[in-house]
């Protein structure tokens, strides 16, 4: 062991250990360094170490006494006032020699507001105390704690910031795209009411032509179909007559030479054939002029409970011009395929529109194939539950699938400028699902024909 | 420099002349940091750059931007938790200015990185202290009679300060003599 030849004069350990106690063997103080006397609130000199500090550590069994204490002496001790709680740390060194114990220590303190409450200055601390350096890290520490802190509080800040903008353009983002729905469907329905609006002029023109021919058609036919009785009748009589003045008079030879002339036998029987042509004819334009009634309805109700088939074949002889043979053209075959239909309640005159554009495109697609040996449309009925069903199938070259979802939007057509207005189907679209709550659905594939079929449900 | 100084700088702007100017001032020094670390080392050039926007957007001379800081530093590091560790550099002026190197000694000893200054002083007669200033960064002399005249509003003492020295005049450091009148 090293024995230094120099020991501290009491001043200068004094001023070295500014918060040094001195105790006796009874542990009474006798010495307390300037500072501690200065900041401890009760007089320390003279008194038991016990009266006003209490061991914190190490723990010492029993009450502290001096033997205690020196044999504890190698562990570092803690000590804390009874009056203001403040703590000493240090090294019990015991003196055997003078039956003294040195307690070399200096504040613990652990925050730094502490000093302020025992008024402690920074020349109150030895310079060689470490106790210094551990405030300014302590410091240090709590600053950057605190910076920490902020941080976080302004990181959930800026978070919630984030989160409440990202909803914001959400419902943004929802709203515009909302918007835009609307926008498109108020599109569509402009659209959808643009079409109707144009169909239901043309149709109510051709509804009104078509009303006035058949009245005015129906007066002469009338007349004439009502008269050739008579005219038969009458040609009957005057023909009995001839015979009879034939019978009783002789003839003349003029008479006879103009009768011979005349191939009188011939006339007479031919006169009754073209009297039957008349009649036929005249029951012929009568149907027609009943056909053109039906197809226009002008004179009826909205509603009406009719007969599906009638209305088809009504269509189908307004169309029946451009069905017939002509040159370089083979006409179109109609096949009937007619089911067992219960009259129907509809808006009539609407599903003979339905009817009419559907069979005139039928008939503009075979017409326009020249390539096609027998064009052909076929109508099939059938009665599905509670559904009228109505088929028209042509035979022409089908839709691409890429369109198929687009024939009933309006203003879609595949004919030339000029040729189609793109409304036909949509306005069947609108009179067979949203007037009569229906379905239409078009079936078809290049080259197979296209099918649309007609679901009317019964009331 | 350390970023409590920045801070102290972006707290001293904000109070006194808002938000908005002190955007514009981190704008022309091109800095684009939200938040400075107290504890953290920043580049010195960043600080500069700080102080020299700062001179431009409000118009005044970097030295009076120095000062003024000088003055608000004080003020600032007692509120923002140094206020302790300030009380115990002393009661009264020439006791704090004595203790000055003292407690940034401690910090270059516990914060080896943050390089702080260095300051003596002296009393050269009654109520007159002669203050020496050493320190590794150039042109911050003006925020040492700042800081002094703010230590004074501290202490409630009337303070002249002189600067008899200067580094930028080719002394060795900068040199002040305080006059001092405690109220």
């Amino acid at each position: 062991m090293i024995v230094s030849a120099f020991s501290l004069a009491p001043e200068l350990f004094a001023r070295s250990f500014p918060f040094h106690i001195i105790f006796d063997c009874e542990c009474k103080i006798l010495q307390v360094g300037e500072v501690l006397l200065r900041i401890h609130p009760e007089n320390l000199i003279g008194c038991n170490l016990s009266q006003h500090f209490k061991i914190i550590r190490p723990a010492i069994k029993g009450a502290p006494d001096f033997a205690a204490i020196s044999k504890q002496s190698r562990l570092l001790f803690l000590l804390e006032s009874l009056h203001n709680g403040i703590q000493l740390k240090g090294q019990m060194i015991p003196d055997q020699e003078q039956g003294v114990i040195f307690f070399l220590c200096s504040v613990w303190i652990t925050e730094t507001n502490a000093l302020a409450k025992f008024g402690l200055k920074l020349k109150d601390f030895a310079i060689h105390d470490p106790i210094i350096d551990f405030l300014f890290l302590l410091q240090g520490q709590n600053t950057a704690l605190e910076d920490a802190k902020k941080l976080t509080i302004e990181l959930t800040q800026k978070q919630e910031e984030l989160k409440q903008a990202l909803t914001i353009q959400e419902v943004l983002a929802q709203t515009a795209e909302a918007q835009s729905q609307k926008l498109e469907q108020y599109l569509l329905e402009l659209q959808r009411t643009q079409s109707q609006l144009i169909q239901t002029e043309k149709m109510s023109s051709l509804g009104q032509l078509v009303a006035g021919i058949a009245h005015e058609i129906n007066n002469p036919v009338n007349f004439i179909q009502g008269n050739v009785n008579y005219v038969e009748e009458y040609i009957q009589s005057l023909l009995s007559l001839l015979s009879l003045y034939q019978k009783y008079f002789p003839l003349h030879a003029e008479i006879e030479a103009f009768t011979e002339e005349l191939d009188l036998e011939y006339i007479i029987q031919d006169l009754f054939k073209i009297l039957s042509s008349m009649k036929l004819g005249a029951i012929r334009i009568r149907d027609i002029v009943l056909s053109l009634r039906t197809f226009s309805r002008l004179d009826e109700a909205e509603i009406k409970t009719v007969d599906i088939h009638e209305s088809i074949d009504s269509t189908l002889l307004i169309l029946s011009y451009k069905l017939q043979k002509k040159i370089n053209y083979s006409g179109i075959e109609i096949i009937k395929n007619y089911g067992d239909l219960p009259l129907v309640e509809c808006y009539a005159s609407e599903l003979n529109q339905v009817f009419l554009n559907i069979l005139t495109n039928a008939i503009d697609i075979l017409q326009n194939n020249i390539t096609l040996d027998s064009a052909k449309i076929i109508i099939k009925t059938c009665l599905d539950c509670n559904l009228v069903c109505v088929s028209i199938k042509d035979n022409g070259i089908g839709i691409d699938e890429k369109l198929l979802s687009k024939v009933f939007d309006p203003f879609f057509t595949t004919k030339p400028v000029g040729q189609g207005t793109g409304l036909g189907l949509s306005i069947c679209y609108q009179i067979v699902v949203n007037k009569h709550r229906g379905q239409l659905d078009c079936i078809s594939k290049p080259g197979q024909g296209a099918e649309f079929i007609i679901k009317i449900p019964l009331r | 420099m350390y970023g409590l100084v920045n801070k102290a700088i972006q707290e001293l702007v904000c109070s006194r002349f808002g938000e908005e100017t002190w955007r514009q001032i981190k704008q022309k020094a091109e800095i684009s940091t939200d938040t400075f670390l107290s504890m953290e080392g920043y580049p010195d050039d960043l600080t500069h750059r700080l102080v020299v926007a700062a001179s431009q957007v409000l118009g005044i001379s970097t030295a009076s931007v120095m000062e003024a800081f000088g003055e608000f530093w004080v003020s600032y590091t007692g509120k923002e938790g140094y206020g302790e560790m300030m009380d115990m550099g002393g009661d009264t002026l020439p006791e704090f200015l004595e203790n000055l190197d003292e407690l940034h000694a401690r910090v270059g000893i516990n914060f080896p990185k943050l390089v702080p200054p260095s300051f003596e002083c002296h009393e050269v007669e009654e109520n007159q202290l002669e203050l020496h200033y050493h320190s590794s960064r150039e042109g911050l002399a003006p925020m040492v009679t700042g800081l002094v005249k703010g230590l004074g509003q501290k202490f409630d003492t009337e303070v002249k300060v002189t600067q008899t020295t200067s580094r930028e005049q080719g002394s060795e450091h900068d040199t002040f003599v305080i006059e001092y009148k405690p109220n």
